[in-house]
């Protein structure tokens, strides 16, 4: 017994059955008709759809061994709960995070070591004067906030990054449109031609980065890329003198979800790019598979300081590599209502002078 | 003096004679009875309900009947040549009608053809075929005057009323101004706070695709459908006009015919 078809009409979903006056496939529910072999052809499309399988080969970096996790504390803070590491020789007193006391509460071994390090290439000096340069010019800022100058508190800390490598193997469906516009003397007339579009390949990722600590905001350190690879260097604990390292406590299990988001988000944008002379373009279906997906361990570089405002705690990074500085301001709510005042009294004044001299024309 | 007395009335006598000879006047009158729709007391009337409404108007309001299309190709043609012929104001209208083949046609000329548009004529013709089809001729020639008088009178009055100077209007303005002033501060306010946030989530990781790592495999276009929708255009209010044919001197003229 031969297995009936049943086919979907593309644009409301329906079951779609064959019109004999029309000769054609026509959908009993919006009316839209289609050549059979479009059908079959969309049908076809659609059985090749792919669920997404985003699983990743994890490969675990190497362990500290005995020598070096003698050379390395792990310095607690009791008040939130935050874990750094330092070289024995560090005097790490404050925690970078909440600036609480810390101690010393054990060593490294047994935990990932890092594989691979991009030193720090901005000095404190150069992330002083980024803070400063980073409240200049904003007229919302709190004066009060600006003169609470906590700046000697900042600190270069390395964060921990999971930098995931993966070839995405993606098959997406998109729906496309073209509009087409045209008149008569009694009529506007508007075209619109839906195309069902696939495209099906491979793309490689490399290095992309997720920072594996709970205690600093991903969009914070989301906010501070790139960083260069091309400056990292295989790890040795001697680049941790002078600075911390932020020990990691999410692990690269738990970190592969915002990886998967972000490789997932490229690659559909990657692809639409490819569907090309059509006015509007959204994806249906997307099925993308990793392949040799792995992950590494590396710490990147950081100035960080932390102030608190009208007990709310602002957090400033800046990247240790590049320079490039981020953090969210509060506002002085009382000079926005102040300027939005001022603003709204002096173009309204301008525009009713301009309106009175216009009507004297 | 006997001389001048003597040319002024031969001048006369040949205008006469030529206006007896051609059957017309040289100061064609709005209405033309070659039909002989009208008795002597219903011509009187609608003649002078024409002169009346024409001066009023500041145009030509005329009626012309006759048998036969006076050798011209069809109504539209005829209405046209002849109201040419008869030099009547630029602006102006004519209503035509053709007892032979019990046609009609409405012309409009100049400012008419936008005073009256289609959808008016439309209007006065409704009126006019009534009364023409039953035989009522003076009450079509009379309504016909009327509706366009009116239209044209208010044409002219918004004409007029678009140049007046109504002054400045202080109040108005300065609401206008204050609805600018607020947008253009919440603008730059908005742009002033939106400096104090540099922190988002990069989202994406199109930085970190491999170069040239991109290679499509596979790739399908099908069409699946099309659909047109059809708007109709707005007809606009002031500056309509009629739809639009040319006489033979080459002059734009506006109107709709029919029969009855």
């Amino acid at each position: 017994m031969t297995a009936l078809n049943e086919y979907k009409c593309p644009c409301c979903d329906g079951a779609v059955s064959f019109d004999s006056t029309s000769q054609n496939m026509k959908c009993p529910y919006c009316g839209t008709e289609f050549e059979t072999q479009t059908l079959i052809s969309y049908q076809q499309e659609i059985s090749a759809d792919t669920e997404s399988s985003m699983e990743w080969q994890s490969i675990g970096s190497d362990k500290w061994s005995d020598e070096e996790s003698k050379e390395i504390s792990v310095y607690s803070c009791n008040n939130c709960g935050g874990e750094i590491v330092a070289d024995k020789t560090a005097a790490a007193t404050s925690c970078p995070y909440c600036a609480g006391p810390v101690i010393i509460t054990g060593n490294v071994s047994g935990t990932l070591k890092p594989d691979v390090i991009i030193p720090f290439k901005i000095d404190k000096k150069s992330a002083k004067q980024a803070l400063v340069n980073h409240y200049k010019g904003k007229i919302l800022l709190p004066k009060a906030f600006r003169d609470e100058n906590r700046i000697d508190e900042i600190k270069g800390i390395y964060v921990p990054f999971w930098l995931f490598d993966a070839d995405a193997d993606a098959n997406i469906r998109y729906k496309a449109t073209r509009v087409r516009f045209w008149s008569d003397s009694r009529y506007d007339y508007t075209e619109t031609s839906y195309f069902s579009v696939t495209r099906q390949g491979t793309l490689k990722f490399e290095r992309v980065p997720v920072d594996g600590s709970s205690k600093i905001d991903d969009a914070l350190m989301e906010s501070l890329e790139p960083f260069d690879f091309s400056q990292a260097v295989d790890f040795h604990t001697g680049y941790l003198s002078g600075y911390l390292a932020d020990k990691y406590d999410v692990d690269e299990q738990q970190s592969v979800s915002r990886a998967n988001e972000r490789i997932r988000k490229s690659t559909e944008d990657t692809f639409a790019s490819t569907v090309v002379g059509y006015n509007s373009v959204i994806p249906v279906s997307t099925g993308i598979k990793l392949e040799n997906g792995k992950a590494k361990y590396a710490l990147f570089p950081v100035w960080l300081i932390n102030t608190k405002y009208k007990d709310k705690t602002y957090t400033f990074a800046m990247n240790g590599q590049s320079g490039k500085f981020v953090g969210n301001l509060p506002c002085d709510k009382g000079a926005y209502l102040k300027w939005l005042g001022i603003l709204t009294g002096a173009v309204t004044a301008l525009s009713f002078l301009v309106s009175w001299l216009i009507s004297l024309m | 003096m006997k001389k001048s007395l003597f040319a002024l009335l031969a001048v006369l006598l040949t205008v006469v004679m030529t206006c007896f000879v051609s059957g017309e006047s040289p100061f064609a009158q709005r209405l033309t009875d070659k039909a002989g729709l009208l008795d002597s007391e219903e011509y009187d009337n609608v003649l002078s309900e024409l002169d009346l409404n024409s001066d009023a108007a500041e145009i030509d309001i005329v009626v012309y009947t006759c048998y036969g299309l006076e050798g011209y190709g069809n109504v539209e043609q005829a209405a046209t040549e002849i109201y040419e012929k008869l030099e009547f104001d630029t602006d102006g209208t004519m209503l035509f009608v053709d007892m032979e083949g019990r046609e009609w046609y409405i012309l409009t000329s100049g400012k008419c053809m936008y005073a009256i548009d289609d959808y008016d004529l439309d209007g006065i013709s409704e009126d006019v075929v009534y009364y023409l089809s039953h035989s009522d001729y003076e009450k079509a020639f009379i309504e016909y005057s009327y509706e366009v008088y009116d239209l044209v009178l208010d044409y002219n009055l918004e004409d007029t009323y678009e140049y007046e100077d109504e002054g400045f209007d202080a109040g108005f303005s300065f609401v206008i101004s204050l609805v600018v002033g607020l947008v253009a501060a919440l603008i730059v306010t908005g742009i002033w706070k939106g400096q104090l946030k540099s922190v988002a989530f990069s989202g994406k990781a199109s930085r970190y695709v491999v170069n040239n790592s991109l290679n499509i495999t596979n790739s399908t276009e099908l069409f699946l459908y099309r659909n047109v929708v059809r708007t109709e255009r707005p007809k606009s209010s002031s500056g309509s006009s009629t739809t639009r044919h040319t006489s033979s001197s080459g002059r734009s003229y506006g109107g709709r015919g029919g029969k009855f």
